[in-house]
């Protein structure tokens, strides 16, 4: 690991600030700023499974939604009728989810649809499981899930104090963060990024390209039913229009666009950036702020795409590129994380 | 079931399509010029359903009468934020353009909601309530003048679109433009103009279906989002997308399928009808019941 290397430089990075972030949260006394930290770093998690297929992929993933509501009703299902331990609605949020995007790529990408239809489709399934689930007299219907926890109990996940969640839900993002980088460097990272920037020319190097995208949608799928589990877990309560809200879904998208979607440290940036300013906003103006914030977000997800096409970390990417320019030989620049 | 219930709710889902068929005529508009899936389309809607409120409320004015004037103002403004917003992202990917009409969306949703506030509101028009009863079946089928007057004026429209499209000068420029826009542009078409006036226009018909339909139903923020925007999606992929004819046809079937649907399931499985179609479509259509673009 060498800090040059521009995918080690974003790892590094990446840790610094999960670590900073637990840091405040743990030395905070308000229950309030753990909440903010823990739902940042759920969205965070989100937006940087979502930038495997998002990013990395090129795909058009856009209801990424759906999966985090699976993974939530899995858990909500799962510990509450049968007592399950969230621990392993984890994984098992993970498998479902993962075998929904494996369904999903099986229905889009055997015709080889365009895109739009893609995107389309994915924003379709998001609210054809809301009405489902809507309809579902054993999933609660639109009453939804309550978890009820009253003691500490480490193997059912169950906390009086909100601390050991937020702690959790940063070694979640930690979690997918490593994921994104190994992902990078991997076989898998390469075959991405030729599938993104020229399908044809990767087919004629005998690339598949539907494996290739099949693999990023199940990724980014099971590991956003995994961090879905978890909120059901910490919010203690969900119900069809809040965990397949599509307003919540452009949310955890515009945190990845904002920060970067082609990078490993952009997703994380975006959001950190993001759910702190809408609780300020909250906080400043009370309940009139929602309409507000909606025009601030809808207005920074336009300027965001015009004038920060590769987002934040495009900046960061540059300054990392000068800054080591000076130390390292021509050859290992060239090497220096060239995916573009 | 008797059978003039079953006519009722036939010709209830007819008329819905109707107005279903003028919202995707310009869904698959902008998307035949400018291959762009206009995730904003919606909220023009709901925003012509609140200027024919204010129309309503604050100058006296009938909906019907005023339409025209929010179908103007809409496609100013549909031609604004296509100039300001889209134009320069032309070249981006795929994902920045989808992203810019979605960010459109959300602050055309945060706008509505400041200006007129999150509840629901309708335009109190009470002869457009009354119904218009038939003796049919051995039985009396009722419709709502609102929506009688919403079916036809949508149907007339859309007809006039689809003959303007094949007939004037600026129909088949954006007939051209949609199906090679460089080689339009080498024929000396205006193709910026096209697309400007093309999401104007789209963004328009989307405001004139809202006003058409705003003293039958009760508007807030999110209405067009939740109730068409979805449906507009699987009508234009039902009917090839960028197909004018096409989302015409689409969006009949729809309101019918919808309004069988909901007889067979129940109302509440009402919105599962036409997500199932947009399955159906992938797996066994997946290039729609027309092919080609704009004929």
């Amino acid at each position: 690991m060498k800090l040059s290397n521009w995918l080690d430089w974003q790892l590094v990075a990446g840790c610094i600030v999960i670590l900073v972030a637990a840091g405040i949260g743990v030395s905070s006394p308000s229950e309030y700023v753990v909440q903010v930290i823990t739902l940042g770093a759920l969205y965070a998690a989100v937006a940087t499974a979502w930038s495997i297929a998002g990013g990395m992929g090129g795909l058009l993933l856009l209801g990424i939604i759906s999966f985090f509501g699976v993974g939530a009703y899995v858990n909500g299902i799962l510990f509450t009728k049968y007592g399950i331990s969230p621990w392993i609605n984890l994984m098992l949020g993970f498998l479902v989810a993962a075998a929904l995007g494996r369904l999903i790529a099986a229905l889009t990408l055997r015709f080889g649809l365009s895109e739009d239809y893609f995107a389309m489709f994915t924003v379709g399934i998001s609210q054809v499981l809301k009405h489902l689930l809507l309809n579902w007299e054993y999933a609660g219907q639109a009453t939804g899930i309550y978890i009820t926890i009253i003691q500490d109990d480490f193997w059912m996940m169950s906390f009086v104090s909100r601390k050991p969640y937020l702690l959790i839900g940063l070694a979640l993002l930690l979690g997918i963060v490593v994921i994104t980088y190994l992902i990078q460097r991997s076989e898998l990272g390469y075959r991405l990024a030729a599938v993104r920037l020229n399908n044809q020319a990767a087919e004629a190097l005998g690339i598949d390209s539907v494996r290739t995208k099949t693999h990023a949608i199940v990724l980014s799928a099971g590991l956003s039913g995994m961090v879905g589990a978890f909120y059901s877990q910490f919010s203690t309560f969900i119900d069809p229009a809040q965990v397949f809200s599509l307003a919540t879904n452009f949310e955890m998208l515009l945190g990845a666009v904002l920060g970067g979607r082609l990078t490993i440290i952009g997703p994380l940036l975006g959001s950190a950036a993001l759910k702190p300013i809408q609780d300020v906003m909250r906080g400043l103006m009370g309940g009139g702020a929602d309409a507000l914030y909606l025009v601030f977000y809808g207005g920074l997800l336009v300027a965001s795409c015009l004038l920060l096409p590769k987002g934040i970390a495009q900046y960061i990417q540059n300054w990392h590129k000068r800054h080591y320019a000076k130390s390292a030989p021509a050859e290992k620049q060239a090497l220096a994380g060239e995916i573009k | 079931m008797e059978l003039d219930l079953i006519a009722q709710i036939l010709l209830l889902g007819l008329l819905q399509g109707g107005v279903y068929a003028l919202v995707a005529c310009g869904l698959t508009l902008i998307y035949g010029v400018m291959k762009i899936v206009n995730f904003a389309h919606a909220e023009f809607l709901t925003l012509g359903m609140y200027l024919a409120l204010v129309a309503f409320e604050q100058f006296g004015l009938n909906p019907y009468v005023v339409a025209p004037v929010i179908f103007g103002l809409v496609c100013v403004l549909g031609a604004a934020f296509q100039h300001i917003t889209i134009r320069p992202a032309l070249k981006h990917p795929q994902i920045n353009q989808m992203l810019i009409t979605i960010g459109i969306s959300t602050l055309l949703v945060g706008l509505i909601q400041l200006v007129w506030g999150p509840n629901n509101q309708v335009v109190r028009l009470p002869w457009a309530r009354n119904t218009l009863d038939i003796e049919m079946f051995g039985g009396e089928i009722s419709l709502s003048y609102a929506r009688l007057i919403a079916f036809g004026v949508a149907i007339a429209i859309a007809a006039v679109a689809w003959w303007a499209l094949r007939h004037t000068r600026m129909g088949m420029g954006m007939r051209a433009a949609s199906q090679n826009p460089f080689a339009a542009q080498l024929m000396g078409i205006d193709v910026s103009r096209i697309n400007l006036v093309t999401f104007g226009v789209g963004a328009g018909l989307a405001a004139l279906a809202g006003a058409l339909i705003s003293p039958a139903f009760f508007m807030n923020p999110t209405f067009g989002k939740e109730y068409f925007l979805l449906t507009a999606f699987v009508i234009v992929v039902l009917g090839t997308m960028g197909n004018f004819a096409g989302a015409l046809i689409g969006g009949l079937v729809i309101g019918i399928a919808e309004a069988i649907g909901g007889l067979l399931l129940g109302p509440a499985m009402r919105p599962m009808v036409s997500l199932s179609v947009f399955v159906i479509v992938l797996l066994f259509l997946p290039r729609g019941i027309f092919k080609g673009r704009l004929t």
